[in-house]
């Protein structure tokens, strides 16, 4: 199997008033396409920065992240914005839909970037999938909280991502809806066959995911995954 | 061509705000192709109207009759000819006994060839020529209620009024008003015995040749012919006359075209700051987008489109303003150019104004815009924000805060048609705006400083809001203080004029001059004063020359050196005491000394390059006279009394041409009037300047600019409004949360209401505070430095502006705000939610 990310001795620091913060430290693994894993630790150890940097939000300090065998420190930003387009899909915490965009333009916003056409057919499509079928022109202000991450994991999915990274998605829900929205999220990730990288506090959760990365100020204290896997 | 579809989603929701900005720039724009097609017809009129500057092709001037070698020479041109004696006399209404400097011109030949005198009724301006009629302006009819038909008093003779006079081809209402004209038959000018030995008088011979001739030409010949047989001539052709006229109105131009650039510039650094808190709050989305793929460029061409659009739709609205106002132009500047200006929209100007309005937009918004391209998207998974800007980002900064300011140039540069100037008008505008903005700053600063911490909460909190994150408070305060300054400034000056006119005729101070009083009527006109128990402050002798040669070298072989000083005509007196006003400052008096000596004016002399010592040769209307410059003396010319340049010793020009000038004081305007009135019917030749005249005339003519810089600062208050409007509605759903938790924590309508309300008078007051400050500042410089007068600001007008200013704020911020006290806390709360 192939690796579709690859993070290998990666090191963030912030500059806090005049001393280095360290936040990520030397932190490295191998994630294999197809697979589902969950990134735990408590709150304050990195789990946002760690995903943010395998997505190439944000710059590295020191160590390498290759993404589906590129590494991005080589990248500008635009260029990794390019990569973004191609190849990964985003799941927010706060959902994080467009205002302005209706649902079902939000849901075909990465369609759109890639110059695809029918791209408002597909997305209501996916919609429809999701159980908003009925809600293609509200925009987010009309929809709640459930709705509106059902309407993020439609746009997360629609251009089929090699790899999905989500920050606690069900962390805004209560526990019924976030149960149906979880349940969701994995039937997707089974129909499209998409990598999962998720973050969550929720030990279920990470509990239905095949591997979970521990992390503990900034530093892999447990990784389950088989030590031919490891590296 | 997904930016585009993105540029229209993502507007939704803040269209109707964004389109509150466009008028900023709308008001802008709509001032500038208003003005540009005034300069456009205004240019064009002139060219039309070229002959009808002069009434004729070529006119030959001189304040002395013809001598027979310029006759014959006239003779010999053919063509159609006419005459023209013009001299300042007093005229008198014997219905109302009404009198009043006039310009009266004496006309032969069918005058004006171009063009046409416009008389009510029409046909009194060919008519009245055919009898004892005259034509009299219009303005001086009405100020003494006379009408046609009734008679008026010029000199000697009884005129029937003919008609009212409307408008004479190349001249301006704002001279008519000065020297009202009033045109006479020639055959009766000798009867009415104005021209006299001493008074000065300009004749005039007019021509229009219908074939093709060079009349540039033949106007340097003639002054070649006769300049030994007729030395005073000036020849002036339509041409002349059409580039004078040119120049003003390119000043005109430029005066006016400031108004538009400052409101064009308001309106530009209004969108930028819209934009500006516009961007704030879509950098989450965008952040969205760059995480789900889209680039910095993609991002940025969004908005940049979004701004663009903006600008088209602002500059249009403006353009199709800008023909409204353009209609009603016309009326403003009339006063000030002959002829009447015919203006219609042109599709040109529009389109010039849409493109500079666009481009402006553009050029203004890109800076705060750049901000999207340089948004991480790490903004989309945590609040934090990277405000670092990268290197490449800080060139482009800098590049797009170059590219505007070298826009701000080039439309200057258009509007003032010169570099020099468009530098001036831009650096001249940027200091303004900044000296408005420091000002504002410091008072803003002060306020803050000096927080009245005992006041009430709501108090507090209301002034607390001009502080709140991306408030406009600077923007306001520099918008409406900078129309509040123009206003302030202006009427502070005029204020100044003014006063300092009628003081000068205050207590004792003499307040009429009588003048053209010929030798044997000295003791006559004397008694006639002296019986209206009005004392006689001062009877001179005035004799008019002109410099011969300085040091024994003519005039002609001395070039330009000295200049005006050189050709001017200097009306002199002789005596052997020093006056009032005088100081002597070099040399010694001449008092009695039988020497032939004069003593110049300490100022003239410099000019003349001639000290104590020297001999100068004057020119008393031909004859030579060399005398020695004696002393030099200093001059306070601010009174209302004859002063003089030169001043001989007695002995020397007794026996020249001369007239005299009498000066007086009258307490009430009743008692002058009179004894112009007494004077007219027995002297008619002598005439009289009063104080009222020079106060009503004066008065007149500063509110007539007064009405253009009115103009102008509409404009600019126009735009502070609408960017008041503009804020009020960008912060209007922070308010409206913010007042929906203030009342969820107990506070009360009313209280939320107050809060605004302080917000709005403060804001007000600050900005009006900051322009009448300003306005002080201008004032007193206009004051001390162009009209030379005492600074003496309106005070009650300007606690008026402070009045105003704040009122007009708070309605129109309340307007804005009406609403935000009244939606239900709980439908905020949970949109916000
Ligand atoms: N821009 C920044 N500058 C300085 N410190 C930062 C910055 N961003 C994050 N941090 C710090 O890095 C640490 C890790 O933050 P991160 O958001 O990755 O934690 P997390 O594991 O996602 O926490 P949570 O479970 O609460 O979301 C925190 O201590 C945070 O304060
Ligand atoms: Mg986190």
């Amino acid at each position: 199997m192939t690796d579709v990310l690859d993070v290998r001795d990666l090191t963030r620091t912030y500059r806090s008033g005049d001393r280095d913060l360290t936040v990520l430290q030397s932190v490295t693994f191998r994630i294999a396409a197809g697979t589902t894993s969950a990134i735990v630790g408590p709150s304050g150890s990195g789990k946002t920065t760690l995903l943010g940097l395998c997505a190439g939000l944000d710059r590295t300090s020191a160590g390498t992240v290759i993404l589906d065998g590129r590494p991005l420190e080589h990248l500008s930003e635009d260029e990794r914005a390019l990569l973004r387009r191609e190849l990964v899909g985003f799941v927010f915490q706060n959902f994080q839909l467009i205002p302005t965009l209706s649902a079902v333009e939000n849901v075909a916003v990465p369609l759109e970037l890639r110059g695809e056409s029918g791209a408002r057919e597909r997305a209501a499509e996916l919609l429809d999938r999701v159980g908003l079928g009925d809600r293609l022109d509200h925009y987010p202000v009309q929809l709640s909280g459930g709705e509106q991450q059902r309407v993020g994991l439609a746009r997360a999915f629609i251009h089929r991502p090699k790899i999905l990274f989500a920050d606690e998605p069900t962390g805004n829900l209560d526990a019924d809806t976030g149960a149906a929205v979880e349940d969701l999220l994995f039937e997707l990730n089974r129909e499209t066959g998409t990598t999962l990288v998720l973050v969550t506090h929720d030990i279920d959760l990470a509990g239905r995911c095949g591997r979970m990365i521990r992390l503990r100020a900034g530093a892999v204290v447990e990784d389950t995954a088989a030590p031919a896997e490891r590296d | 061509m997904w930016v585009l579809r993105m540029a229209w989603r993502d507007s939704r929701g803040f269209r109707q705000r964004l389109l509150l900005y466009t008028s900023a720039i709308a008001i802008g724009i709509a001032a500038l192709t208003a003005l540009r097609g005034l300069s456009h017809a205004m240019e064009e009129g002139v060219a039309q109207q070229a002959s009808e500057l002069l009434g004729a092709d070529l006119e030959v001037e001189s304040d002395l009759p013809f001598s027979a070698t310029a006759e014959a020479l006239f003779d010999s041109l053919g063509g159609r000819r006419a005459r023209m004696v013009e001299t300042l006399s007093m005229v008198l209404l014997p219905e109302s006994g009404g009198t009043r400097l006039s310009e009266v011109r004496a006309i032969r030949g069918n005058w004006p060839f171009y063009g046409e005198l416009r008389s009510d009724p029409p046909t009194a301006a060919l008519s009245f020529r055919q009898g004892r009629e005259a034509l009299v302006d219009n303005g001086l009819l009405l100020q003494y209620e006379a009408e046609v038909g009734d008679s008026i008093k010029v000199g000697r003779v009884t005129f029937r009024i003919a008609g009212r006079l409307l408008g004479i081809p190349g001249e301006t209402a704002v001279r008519t008003d000065v020297r009202p004209p009033v045109l006479i038959p020639y055959e009766y000018l000798a009867q009415t015995e104005l021209v006299q030995y001493g008074s000065r008088i300009e004749y005039k011979a007019l021509f229009r040749f219908d074939d093709d001739r060079d009349v540039q030409d033949l106007a340097e010949r003639i002054k070649e012919r006769l300049s030994r047989s007729d030395p005073d001539i000036d020849v002036d052709t339509a041409r002349d006359r059409q580039q004078r006229l040119g120049r003003t109105i390119r000043n005109l131009d430029r005066f006016l075209g400031l108004g538009g650039f400052i409101a064009l510039l308001l309106g530009a650094v209004g969108v930028a700051s819209a934009i500006h808190a516009y961007v704030e709050q879509k950098l989450e989305s965008v952040a969205v987008l760059r995480s789900l793929g889209a680039t910095g460029g993609q991002a940025l061409r969004i908005y940049l489109l979004q701004a663009g659009v903006l600008g088209l739709i602002g500059s249009t609205a403006g353009a199709i303003a800008g023909a409204a106002v353009l209609l009603t132009l016309p009326a403003l500047i009339a006063d000030f150019l002959p002829g009447t200006v015919r203006v219609s929209p042109s599709l040109g100007t529009a389109l010039e104004g849409i493109s500079i309005g666009t481009s402006i937009a553009l050029l203004f918004a890109a800076r705060p815009l750049l901000a999207v391209r340089s948004a991480s998207p790490l903004l989309a998974i945590r609040a934090s924000y990277e405000s670092g800007l990268r290197a490449g980002d800080r060139v482009w900064r800098g590049l797009v805060v170059v590219l505007a300011a070298g826009g701000a140039y080039l439309l200057a540069r258009l509007l003032a048609g010169r570099p020099d100037h468009a530098l001036f008008f831009t650096a001249g505008t940027a200091v303004a705006l900044m000296l408005l903005a420091l000002s504002a700053h410091l008072l803003r600063g002060s306020v803050r400083r000096f927080f009245p911490r005992s006041l009430s909460y709501v108090t507090r909190q209301g002034l607390a809001n001009l502080y709140r994150p991306h408030n406009q408070t600077l923007l306001l305060m520099v918008s409406l203080g900078l129309g509040t300054f123009l206003v302030a400034t202006l009427y502070t000056a005029q204020n100044s004029v003014l006063a300092h006119i009628s003081q000068l005729g205050g207590e004792a101070q003499p307040n009429v001059v009588l003048f053209d009083i010929q030798s044997d009527q000295t003791e006559g006109v004397r008694q006639l004063v002296q019986q209206m128990e009005m004392p006689v402050l001062q009877l001179v002798p005035v004799v008019s020359m002109h410099i011969g040669a300085i040091g024994g070298v003519p005039v002609d072989s001395l070039g330009d050196q000295g200049g005006w000083a050189l050709r001017r005509e200097y009306r002199s007196t002789y005596r052997s005491e020093l006056a009032d006003s005088e100081a002597l400052v070099g040399g010694t008096w001449h008092g009695d000394t039988v020497q032939a000596a004069v003593s110049l004016e300490a100022g003239v002399a410099q000019r003349l390059g001639v000290s104590v010592g020297d001999s100068l040769t004057f020119d008393v209307q031909g004859m030579p006279l060399t005398v020695v410059v004696g002393s030099l003396r200093s001059v306070d010319w601010q009174r209302i009394m004859p002063n003089f340049l030169c001043v001989f010793s007695p002995g020397v020009l007794e026996a020249a041409p001369q007239f005299h000038v009498l000066v007086t004081r009258g307490d009430s305007p009743e008692a002058r009037a009179l004894l112009q009135r007494r004077l007219v019917e027995k002297y008619p030749n002598v005439s009289a300047i009063d104080l009222d005249l020079i106060l009503r005339t004066v008065d007149d003519i500063l509110d007539r600019v007064a009405a253009l810089v009115r103009f102008m600062a509409l404009f600019s208050v126009a735009t502070g409004v609408v960017v008041l409007i503009a804020s009020v509605s960008a912060s209007r759903f922070q308010r409206v949360r913010e007042s929906a938790l203030l009342r969820t924590l107990g506070a009360s309508q009313q209280q939320v209401q107050r809060m605004l309300l302080v917000e709005y008078a403060a804001l007000g007051t600050l900005a009006g505070l900051t322009g009448l400050l300003l306005a002080l500042g201008g004032g007193w410089g206009l004051a001390r430095f162009v009209f030379e007068v005492t600074f003496a600001p309106a005070w009650d007008w300007l606690a008026g502006a402070l009045l105003v200013v704040p009122l007009l704020t708070i309605l129109v911020g309340l307007f804005g705000s009406r609403g935000v006290a009244r939606v239900p806390p709980l439908e905020v709360l949970r949109r916000a939610g």
